[in-house]
């Protein structure tokens, strides 16, 4: 029965620090069929496919293919066995032509040194044809479509001898005719005994394609099921159900005035976005990751320019063209990114805390440094941050207390609408539970609350109402009350 | 024990690294001739540096914020023949060749900035181009020749004493003071660093980038004419083709002291180290008289040497 | 990116356009014979003298002169020789950057049959004509003034300028020639300023604190040296027991003697070279017989009782 098996997993387990990514998974994957994987963001979905290709070693457990017991130390190995990925972000090599990045390393030759351009070319061709992909070989990859990129890939992995290719997210940026030529072309992967990982979030080309269906659920095995005898609610039940633990500290406060009203918004990546917040509330915003939500509150934030629509602050309409206007009308950002936009790493404790208002401790051009030290060591106090001292360079502390620095900066100001990307990702399950007592406080405090998160008990332990956003447009309005995990993510799914 | 202690000592070392190689430069010079700790060589030390100083100090402010300036050298030949063209005697009164010089200074720090920020291209490119844009004029400008016949109140700048303290080194000395007081105490100083240490976070905390920069490239292109009249006033000429090269000493002297050339870390004080040790390195071997060939060997070493202490001390 | 890209083209294109009309509309109306010339370095003030002495004699014969700029780099002046080839100038003047790495610029004009002549210093390549000067005899010129000086016996440093240049080695064995005749007089020290005189300035100041009273004279490869020497002495308050004699004669330095701050300077006839080589020049391309393929313009001693008839040149 095993050798049926192209590829096993069996017992896999793999740790980072403060996470178990991978918890006893098993999987078996059978030649010529699609087997799919799903599971939420951080279910362990890439960590399981880093280490398949040999970007990760696991920590413990065993991997067979082919009947043989393997463990990849690089890309390269797990290419040489038969075992190809298809990445979400592609990385051709965008002035070469489709056969020179097919062949690439593997030119076939005159004499050493030299291409034989000629058989590059009727080799690429011939491939192509087999496949029935209707790309010519002699086109600059940069002139290709997302979707013909896709496929050179999908020939490149066969030229390859690949056994087995993983597709991770194929789908994510192509239009539905270029699904269906994807879907046929791997009809004929598997028809010629080719095994497909098909990972993606959506379920209804998840029951379109796959034979069978793997559930990841934080970092570890829920079922695998044949796809046949599942259905879009019984899927999202496997991928979401689990206790909510009650670390959310959630208090019911009254609803006061709008704070913030946007109309009509559009702009990179979003568009039509319409939605008020008032104070006292927490307006959670959920949807998969890429879905345009960050980018909706970079614009609200006067980081990235809108192309349209109009903002309101306490029923006036405003212009935001800068951060600065933005910080000045009461608006704070906590950014998904403390490395990219939270902070400056380089600098201190002190004046990263101080940076956005250093208006606070000076006459606008010299600072007083004593004034400065004490709002300094007041918020370290305040917001319970852990660090040596004021003059601690950031990059020396932990995650969670640089996240709690970020939120000391942009406090400080004392914003009237505060805004959290992500306000829990990466740092630890004490941290998590005191930035919620935050955000309740805030709240209590009158303050408006916009958080953003992909982590649904999250979403669903903190929010009065709940926004969801699916491919830059708001899909879905959920009262707190009623929103379940469920009702959320087919929202986020479509 | 025996290791924490000798971590204790290695933490002392990494951190007041530059200081301590500077004094053991010293003592080293010091024991290998008996002109080195004189008075007189201390002054004219620093006479010699003040020019390299002033530039070093201007282009820390730059580097701060993760740029880049090349075209120093060429300013510094730029405002010092446009300076000494406005300086013969019973011409112009004094203020008038220092006011254009310092502005031509300025206007070339401006349309540096300008070009880096609203142009958007790498400041390695732009002062690369102004390096030889500003030498090109200050060879139009004067016709490839020196321009000379000074007028003494000019040369006093660059030649003069004032309380028995030559005046180069009073206006480095000013120059220091400012810079300090301007990086430590002021809130655009304290944007310099956030903007070179994550332009991003600087952005998203409300601080304009473009300005800060501008300011940036503006004080260096004003610091760089002022090192520009003080050396047209020592050498009593305006030379097309002085300061060639000045630029590389400069930064070498940034980096010396400390200032990561990826922006966000630096000090003036680390600079001003970092200029005397060169300033030291080229007085003390010309004492000792070490042929120029093994001179420049050493200035290398010593520049890979410091930047490799600074490594250790990032880590 | 591309439009910037395209934009730079253009940008390009048209100056080199707008360049190469105004070449043409020049040398099309009259049919003048054009010479090319490839100089040193045009921030060097002897050379620009003595290319305002070869634009000033060009005029005078009318002719069209083009000169180029080699920018102290010997590849640079060979590549623009070759353009000079492409461009079917008359004849080429050539002002060496250096004795061996120019020499290939004459190789290639010989090659094509148009004459090239050397002005101011030598190759290796022999040059279809030279005029010019022999370095050597100002670095025995100066020397010998500063050991009359000095009465044969005393202390002195050199400044030498940019290494390896044939200038500086020549000038360098002019001065260690006399040296040799001298065996009272001792070389202190010996250090490269590069021609140029803040760095000259800087050495002297720190020999000043090395050497002290011991230094009897200075002699430096240029005057812009020399004049840095001298600042620093002057700041030092030795002048008065220091000797400074250098090479060149630019006005500065002229001035300089004339006020009896400077001992000497050597003058070297800019003008004399330049017009002298746009004359040969013009000879060969007429095919006129040449009797001197070889002008040597004698370097001469400028001190303050014969400074005036210099300052007029």
């Amino acid at each position: 029965m095993s050798e049926n098996y192209l590829l096993r997993i069996q017992h896999l387990s793999k740790s980072f620090p403060g996470v178990k990514a991978l918890d006893d998974i098993h999987l078996d994957i059978e030649a010529g069929k699609v087997h799919a994987v799903m599971g939420e963001n951080g279910a362990g979905k890439s960590t399981l496919m880093k280490i398949l290709i040999g970007m990760m070693t696991p920590d413990s457990g065993s991997i067979f293919f082919k009947g043989e017991r393997i463990s990849f130390h690089s890309v390269h190995d797990a290419i040489k066995a038969g075992l190809s990925m298809i990445h979400q972000e592609l990385l051709p090599f965008p002035d070469l032509t489709v056969a020179e990045n097919i062949f690439m390393g593997r030119e076939p030759r005159l004499f050493p040194g030299w291409i034989n351009r000629n058989k590059l070319n009727t080799d690429a061709k011939k491939l192509m044809n087999r496949l029935g992909i209707p790309v010519k070989v002699n086109r600059k990859m940069n002139t290709l479509s997302i979707a013909e990129m896709q496929m050179v890939e999908i020939a490149k992995a066969i030229s390859n001898n690949a056994a087995l290719i993983i597709m991770d997210e194929p789908t994510s940026a192509i239009s539905q005719k270029e699904v269906d030529t994807l879907f046929g072309i791997i009809r004929e992967l598997t028809a010629n005994g080719v095994a497909v990982i098909y990972i993606s979030h959506k379920m209804d080309e998840v029951l379109q394609i796959a034979d069978t269906v793997t559930v990841l659920r934080d970092g570890k095995w829920i079922a695998t099921k044949a796809a046949a005898e599942l259905n879009k609610e019984s899927l999202i039940n496997m991928i979401v159900g689990r206790s909510l633990d009650n670390i959310f500290d959630k208090k019911q406060i009254d609803r006061g005035e709008v704070l913030l009203s946007v109309k009509n918004l559009s702009g990179n990546g979003f568009k039509n976005i319409s939605f008020d917040v008032c104070a006292g509330e927490i307006l959670g915003i959920a949807g998969l990751m890429g879905a345009g939500r960050t980018e909706i509150m970079r614009a609200i934030f006067g980081l990235d320019k809108i192309r349209s629509g109009s903002f309101y602050f306490k029923g006036k309409q405003v212009k935001i063209k800068s951060p600065g206007a933005a910080m000045a009308l009461g608006i704070g950002f906590i950014s998904e990114d403390r490395k990219e936009t939270g902070l400056v790493l380089s600098a201190t404790v002190k004046n990263n805390i101080t940076l956005s208002a250093l208006n606070q401790c000076s006459n606008n051009y010299i600072i007083g440094k004593k004034k400065e030290a004490k709002i300094a060591d007041d918020q370290i106090w305040k917001f319970n941050i852990k660090t040596p001292g004021r003059n601690q360079v950031i990059n020396y502390l932990s995650g969670g207390n640089q996240q709690k620095v970020v939120l000391a900066k942009v406090l400080l100001r004392d914003p009237q609408v505060i805004i959290f990307d992500e306000p829990t990702r990466g740092i630890d399950i004490g941290a998590k539970a005191e930035i919620y007592r935050m955000m309740t406080g805030l709240a209590a405090t009158g303050k408006a609350i916009i958080m953003i998160s992909s982590e649904l008990p999250e979403v669903l332990g903190m929010s009065d109402r709940i926004l969801v956003v699916r491919n830059g447009e708001i899909t879905g309005e959920i009262d707190g009350e009623g929103a379940t995990q469920e009702n959320i993510m087919q929202y986020a799914m479509g | 024990m025996i290791a924490g202690k000798l971590k204790q000592a290695s933490d002392i070392i990494s951190r007041y690294g530059i200081f301590i190689a500077f004094i053991v430069l010293c003592i080293l010079l010091s024991l290998a001739t008996p002109h080195f700790l004189t008075g007189q060589n201390l002054l004219i030390i620093l006479r010699q540096v003040s020019v390299n100083g002033i530039l070093a100090i201007g282009v820390t402010f730059v580097i701060i914020t993760g740029g880049i300036d090349l075209s120093l050298g060429s300013v510094v030949a730029l405002t010092g023949v446009v300076a000494a063209g406005f300086a013969h005697p019973g011409t112009y009164p004094l203020i008038v060749p220092l006011l254009i010089g310092l502005f031509t200074g300025v206007v070339v720090g401006l349309i540096n900035g300008l070009v880096i920020t609203l142009g958007r291209v790498a400041p390695f490119i732009v002062t690369l181009g102004m390096m030889t844009i500003a030498r090109g004029l200050a060879l139009v400008w004067s016709d490839g020749r020196p321009v000379s016949n000074l007028s003494p109140a000019f040369n006093f700048i660059g030649g003069g004493d004032w309380l028995y303290i030559p005046v180069p080194i009073l206006l480095f000395m000013l120059v220091i003071v400012v810079s300090y007081i301007l990086l430590n105490n002021t809130t655009i100083g304290r944007y310099i660093y956030a903007v070179g240490g994550n332009e991003q976070a600087a952005k998203a905390s409300g601080i304009r980038v473009n300005a800060v920069k501008l300011f940036a490239y503006i004080i260096c292109g004003g610091l760089a004419a002022l090192a520009g009249i003080v050396l047209a006033s020592r050498i009593t000429t305006g030379q097309p083709n002085a300061g060639i090269a000045y630029e590389l000493d400069a930064i070498a002297a940034v980096v010396i002291g400390g200032t990561s050339l990826m922006g966000g870390r630096g000090t003036v004080t680390g600079t001003v180290v970092g200029v005397l040790i060169i300033g030291v390195i080229n007085n003390g071997l010309d004492l000792l008289n070490v042929s120029s060939y093994y001179q420049q060997i050493i200035k290398g070493v010593i520049i890979i040497g410091a930047v490799l202490l600074d490594r250790r001390n990032a880590k | 990116m591309n439009i910037r890209f395209n934009r730079i083209i253009f940008l390009v294109c048209s100056s080199i356009l707008i360049t190469s009309c105004h070449q043409q509309t020049k040398s099309n109306g009259e049919k003048l014979p054009v010479i090319g010339a490839s100089m040193l370095s045009l921030q060097s003030e002897f050379v620009v003298n003595v290319k305002d002495a070869m634009e000033a004699r060009a005029k005078e014969k009318n002719v069209e002169l083009i000169v180029n700029d080699a920018q102290r780099t010997a590849e640079k002046q060979v590549q623009q020789i070759e353009t000079f080839i492409s461009q079917k100038v008359d004849a080429i003047i050539l002002n060496p950057c250096e004795v061996e790495a120019s020499s290939p610029a004459i190789a290639k004009a010989k090659a094509a049959g148009i004459p090239i002549i050397n002005v101011n210093s030598e190759t290796s390549a022999t040059p279809d004509g030279f005029v010019g000067s022999r370095d050597e005899q100002a670095g025995e010129i100066a020397m010998e003034q500063i050991a009359k000086l000095l009465s044969g016996k005393g202390n002195i440093v050199m400044i030498d300028g940019y290494m390896g240049q044939a200038a500086q080695i020549k000038r360098a064995i002019g001065a260690k020639n006399i040296l040799a005749k001298y065996p009272d007089i001792k070389v202190l020290a010996e250090q490269t300023a590069e021609w140029d005189r803040a760095k000259a300035m800087s050495l002297m100041e720190n020999w000043i604190q090395s050497y002290g009273n011991k230094i009897n004279a200075v002699f430096a490869h240029n005057d812009e040296m020399g004049m840095g020497a001298l600042q620093a002495l002057e700041q030092a308050k030795l002048k008065d027991k220091v000797i400074v004699v250098s090479i060149d004669a630019i006005a500065d330095a002229l001035q300089a003697v004339k006020d009896g701050r400077l001992d000497a300077t050597v003058f070297q006839d800019a003008k004399g070279q330049g017009a002298g080589a746009v004359d040969m020049a013009l000879q060969l391309v007429k095919k006129q017989p040449v009797d001197n393929k070889e002008v040597f313009i004698p370097f001469q001693l400028v001190t303050k009782e014969n400074v005036d008839g210099f300052m007029k040149k």
